[in-house]
């Protein structure tokens, strides 16, 4: 098999072997144990500083510049002497905050927004891209080095391209499990670590060959080396083209700088930390690592040079043993090259991910985001970012080719790296930096980077004219980028470094301290008066990590967090998934979701306070609480009318406590409990909600268990039936029912509905309202008994008002009936004086007065017998009236013949008639059934009636007296042909003691009462009386009497 | 500060010194010490007794 195969299948089964590796640790620590807890594995997985430029391009360093490639490792080793303060603060920061990149810590540190984490991404990413694609061009190389073969010209035929697809799927598998990317990576630690391990030891093995089996101990060599006096220059600085002092001092900065904040360093220092006492070991076991893999990288450069060993000095570690034949030592060499490009690939492309997805993608992914799920988009975007970062160094690989050294890369992304130092160390001990200055200095240290340090590099390249590089862009010599405003004498880094400290320091601290007083944005998200639930954040987190970890995160919050804590907890969570600015804004968008899922605690009055602040605050809220109770009772006393005090109250509430949906339930007097009073409620559900009170609906629950009825988050209520109308018209998120109590009897219910989100009622705030309640309670009673009181007395008012009237009446109706009585007196009195005076005066004549004509006498007599007869007839009258009256006058009714009884009744009056020379007219309906009457009354009558006709007729007058069946009557008429009636006089006519005289007639003509007794008796035999009169025409009287029925009855 | 941190603080600004400072200077010659280069050997052997101090200070603990 030919060398390719192997060093191919040695790859693979060492990145196999990786794989495995990450795989046991992931088991491991999903069984509770982790392997990686541990401040060994702490320090080896550190020591991913060291790729494959420190195993094969320190020495090239070295035996091109010397001592020049120490720096890189002593400036570590100073910074690591901090690492129990400074680091440790740093990595409590990170930890504290769900920090996960450089440019998260720099939101993190300065608040708001994303323009600084997208340009410190977009730094990292510029700047890391080159080393990334340093350590697949070393791969590439050793493997055509190893092998013999010519450099692969295809793509396809590049070991480099195969080796990144290899890196790319284990930082896939390992280093994006789950979206948190604060949550370890075990499995990819382990295998970091392993591969420190594994290039330590591969470097010292070959580093102990090639010095003592090579070169023949220590001592040998470096007494061959300082023999040649070319290399002399190479054991101290600053001679013939080795390093000089600055550039000593410079790399000591850039690389203290970069072992902090190179996207891998902080990976491993601050995400993967499992715990903080790990930094305690780190402080020395770190540097001695970087000790150790570079005792020997001096005496190895040396051998090199001292075998003239053909090719680039970079590679002397496989090129020694190739030179020797020892194929076997060349490839344990390419492993341990391997190794380090490995770890440096995997880490780096990881944290360049998160970060990309963090600052780039996650706030693309937002713009558009309407709270829909996106754990498994951002999990798939993560690593697509993965694979996308491997290749984008794959390319830059590809594109710039041989045109540079191993070391000039690396100090490239340790440049870059190094202009976050003001930003990040000064942020977290420096209270008066600010956003702005950050900003500023970050992106003039980055534009200094790029003019002076990557287009001449470029330009080295020839990708850029080098005319730029000698004469300075458009020939202006003060802008020569390597020698800006004329700093000439310093090597390129030094010259760097100097510029940074003016633009990026400099202008940090100046735009800093302009902008200070400005406070720092908060950090965290601010819960203000509001809180979550367990449920809510669980449900938030859902969206973004997935239901498995958000459950987890909620899981491992203690039982009673407080709200405040919740939300501190999901943006933490969030802030490994998506960075902490994304994660600020999600939970803010969150907080404002339209559904107001945060809520108030409607906390009028404290707990017990310890601090003073606090018991003011208290007696604050109690003299609050006083002042509503007072108000509201004197809303109460001011109006007994209920309707306007409830209204008065209810808006009293809304004012103190901001409800702007209240109600008051009344019990009706139908058995509803119906809305009285209401704010805010629609008119449909008020006419909905008037039912019964019954355990069905809260409030009824309230009203029939005379307790307050609290739901604090509706989404958890379970009696739905009115519910559910309610939520139509207003967006209710919680409520508060208490009952209206007097004398323990509920008469109905206070309701506040609260709609900005679930609402913690404390239980001061449920007393006062209860409180409240029961004082509408008894304003309502009162307010009742007033009513109806006053209802009473408007009663009662009525009532004697009507028997006022009625009193009147009766009075002006006894007053009428005794000025009749009067009238009636004087007129009977005169009647009866009239025959009296007749009787007298001829008894008179008689006695007194000798008579000698019989014949007058006779007369005389017969006048005195009429005279006494009519006084008899008046008396008979008076005496049925007074019986009528009395209701004691006596019917008799028979069957009776009606023409008999009228025909007896016209003879009797035909006497008075003629002597007037009047006449009577009979006429009487054939076949008349008999009449069922009192004979002798209704001759009475009929008597009245004719004698009444005769009085009135007209000298001759005939009166027609008809008799015809109407219907189940006998219709009886007695017309006259006198002067008539007045037509508004006709209803007088029937009653008592009134006379329709004739106007030409001054002297009455009867007592009056005959009528009234007729029309009594007519009543009492079943029938009717009436008149019909025309002035000048005559009258005539009608009355009806029942007549016999089939039975012989009535 | 702890007593531990204080005196890697201290420590620090010793390392400091020792390499990047004009101290350097002092063994920056081209000489040879017992068959090893000066510079060499002082780096070298100036930061292991950096790292074995570091060390010893975290191993005798805030007394």
């Amino acid at each position: 098999m030919s060398l390719t195969v192997w060093a191919a299948l040695l790859g693979t089964l060492y990145v196999g072997g990786l794989f495995a590796i990450a795989h046991v640790a992931e088991r491991s620590r999903r069984a509770g144990v982790s392997p990686v807890d541990n401040a060994w594995v702490y320090c080896l997985s550190l020591a991913v500083y060291c790729t494959s430029w420190t195993f094969y391009g320190s020495v090239g360093r070295a035996a091109s510049q010397g001592l020049g490639f120490l720096p890189i490792y002593l400036g570590p080793t100073l910074v690591f002497l901090l690492a129990p303060t400074v680091l440790r603060r740093l990595v409590a920061f990170c930890r504290a905050e769900g920090v996960t990149s450089v440019p998260d810590l720099l939101e993190a540190l300065y608040g708001k927004g994303q323009a600084l984490g997208m340009l410190a991404t977009d730094i990292l990413v510029i700047g890391i891209t080159p080393y990334i694609a340093l350590q697949l061009k070393a791969v590439g190389h050793t493997f055509d080095l190893l092998t013999g073969r010519p450099p692969g010209e295809t793509v396809w035929g590049d070991a480099a391209l195969w080796a990144a697809l290899g890196f790319a799927a284990f930082s896939i598998l390992f280093g994006a499990r789950t979206l948190v990317a604060t949550e370890r990576h075990e499995g990819m630690v382990a295998a970091v670590a392993f591969e420190s391990a594994v290039k330590l030891v591969v470097f010292l093995a070959l580093g102990g060959w090639v010095v003592w089996s090579l070169g023949g101990g220590l001592g040998t060599v470096f007494q061959r080396a300082l023999e040649r006096p070319d290399l002399g220059r190479l054991f101290v600085l600053g001679a013939g083209g080795g390093t000089t002092v600055p550039e000593w001092v410079t790399l000591t900065v850039l690389s203290a700088g970069a072992v902090v904040l190179l996207p891998r360093q902080f990976h491993m220092l601050a995400v993967e930390s499992v715990r903080d006492e790990h930094l305690g070991p780190a402080t020395w076991g770190f540097p001695a690592y970087l000790l150790a893999i570079n005792l020997l990288v001096l005496p190895v450069a040396l051998v090199g040079i001292l075998h003239q060993t053909a090719g680039s000095p970079d590679y002397f570690l496989i090129s020694l043993p190739l030179d020797q034949g020892r194929t076997d030592l060349a490839f344990l060499a390419f492993i341990g090259g391997f190794s380090a490009a490995t770890s440096m690939v995997i880490v780096a492309s990881v944290a360049l991910s998160t970060m990309i997805l963090h600052h780039i993608v996650t706030p693309l992914l937002l713009v558009q985001w309407e709270g829909k799920d996106l754990s498994r988009v951002l999990l798939h975007a993560k690593r697509l970012v993965i694979l996308a970062v491997v290749l984008l160094g794959y390319g830059f690989h590809r594109w710039i080719g041989e045109s540079h050294t191993l070391v000039n890369i690396g100090l490239l992304s340790f440049s870059a790296v190094t202009q976050f130092v003001p930003a990040v160390f000064l942020g977290l001990y420096w209270k008066g930096a600010t956003r702005a200055g950050a900003l500023t200095g970050l992106s003039l240290g980055f534009a200094l980077w790029v003019y002076t340090l990557l287009l001449p590099s470029f330009s080295e390249s020839g990708w850029v004219p080098r005319s730029f590089l000698e004469h300075g862009p458009w020939g202006v010599e003060l802008l020569k980028p390597r020698a800006l405003l004329g700093l000439v004498g310093l090597d390129p880094w030094s010259h760097f470094l100097v510029w940074s400290l003016v633009f990026n320091l400099g202008s940090f601290v100046g735009v800093s301290l302009l902008t200070a007083g400005r406070p720092r944005p908060d950090r965290h998200v601010q819960s203000v008066g509001g809180w979550l639930t367990r449920e809510d954040v669980g449900d938030l987190l859902t969206r973004f990590v997935g239901s498995a970890k958000a459950t987890q995160v909620v899981a491992s919050l203690p039982g009673r967090t407080s709200p405040q804590a919740l939300l501190e907890a999901a943006e933490r969570c969030l802030a490994g998934a998506v960075g902490t600015a994304s994660a600020r804004a999600i939970v803010q968008s969150f907080l404002a979701w339209p559904r107001e899922r945060a809520v108030e605690i409607l906390d009028v009055f404290g707990g017990v306070s310890r601090t003073l602040a606090e018991s003011r605050e208290t007696l604050e809220r109690r003299l609050r609480e006083l002042v509503v109770l007072h108000d509201a009772s004197q809303a109460l006393s001011r109006s007994l009318d209920i309707d306007r005090a409830l209204a008065e109250v209810l808006r009293l509430i809304h004012q103190e406590f901001g409800f702007d949906h209240l109600a008051v339930r009344l019990l009706e007097p139908s058995g509803k409990l119906g809305i009285r009073c209401h704010v805010g409620l629609g008119e449909e559900y008020v006419a909905l909600s008037a039912v019964p009170p019954s355990a069905d609906t809260y409030f009824g629950t309230c009203f029939l268990e005379g307790r307050p009825v609290v739901v604090e988050d509706t989404r958890e209520a379970t009696k739905l039936i009115l519910f559910q109308h309610l939520a139509r018209d207003v967006p209710v998120t919680a409520f508060l029912h208490a009952p209206m109590l007097h004398e323990g009897r509920s008469i109905g219910v206070l309701t506040a509905y609260a709609t900005r989100g679930p609402m913690h009622f404390t239980d001061e705030f449920v007393n006062l309202f209860a409180a409240l309640a029961n004082q509408l309670g008894l304003a309502v009673v009162n307010a009742r008994l007033y009513a109806e009181v006053q209802a009473y007395s408007q009663a009662m008012e009525e009532k004697v008002k009507l028997r006022t009237t009625e009193l009147e009446q009766v009075n002006a109706r006894l007053r009428e009936l005794d000025r009749l009585k009067t009238e009636f007196l004087s007129t009977v009195s005169h009647e009866l004086r009239t025959p009296l005076t007749s009787i007298r005066s001829f008894s008179e004549i008689l006695l007194r007065y000798d008579v000698q004509n019989p014949e007058r006498r006779r007369g005389f007599l017969r006048i005195i017998q009429t005279e006494a007869e009519r006084l008899t007839r008046m008396i008979n009258d008076l005496l049925d009236l007074s019986k009528i009256e009395a209701g004691r006058l006596e019917f008799l009714p028979t069957a009776l013949d009606g023409r008999a009884c009228l025909a007896a009744a016209v003879e009797l009056a035909r006497p008075v008639l003629a002597e007037r020379g009047g006449s009577a007219t009979l006429e009487v309906e054939a076949d008349l059934p008999p009449l069922w009457a009192d004979g002798d009354r209704l001759r009475q009558v009929l008597a009245n009636l004719l004698s009444n006709a005769a009085k009135f007729s007209p000298e001759g007058g005939v009166v027609r007296v008809k008799g015809r069946r109407r219907g189940a009557y006998l219709l009886v008429s007695v017309a006259d042909q006198g002067p008539g009636i007045p037509r508004h006089r006709l209803h007088e006519v029937f009653e008592r003691y009134t006379q329709v005289r004739d106007p030409q007639k001054s002297h009455p003509l009867g007592t009056g009462l005959g009528l009234a007794i007729s029309r009594e008796i007519i009543t009492h035999l079943g029938g009717r009386i009436w008149v019909e009169s025309e002035l000048g025409a005559g009258t005539t009287f009608f009355f009806t009497v029942p007549l016999v029925d089939q039975d012989g009855r009535r | 500060m702890e007593p531990v941190h204080r005196r890697l603080a201290a420590l620090f600004v010793v390392a400091l010194v020792l390499f990047v400072s004009p101290l350097l200077g002092a063994v920056n010659r081209p000489a040879a010490w017992a068959g090893l280069p000066v510079l060499p050997l002082y780096l070298f052997a100036g930061w292991a007794a950096v790292i074995a101090v570091a060390w010893a200070i975290l191993r005798r603990g805030p007394r």
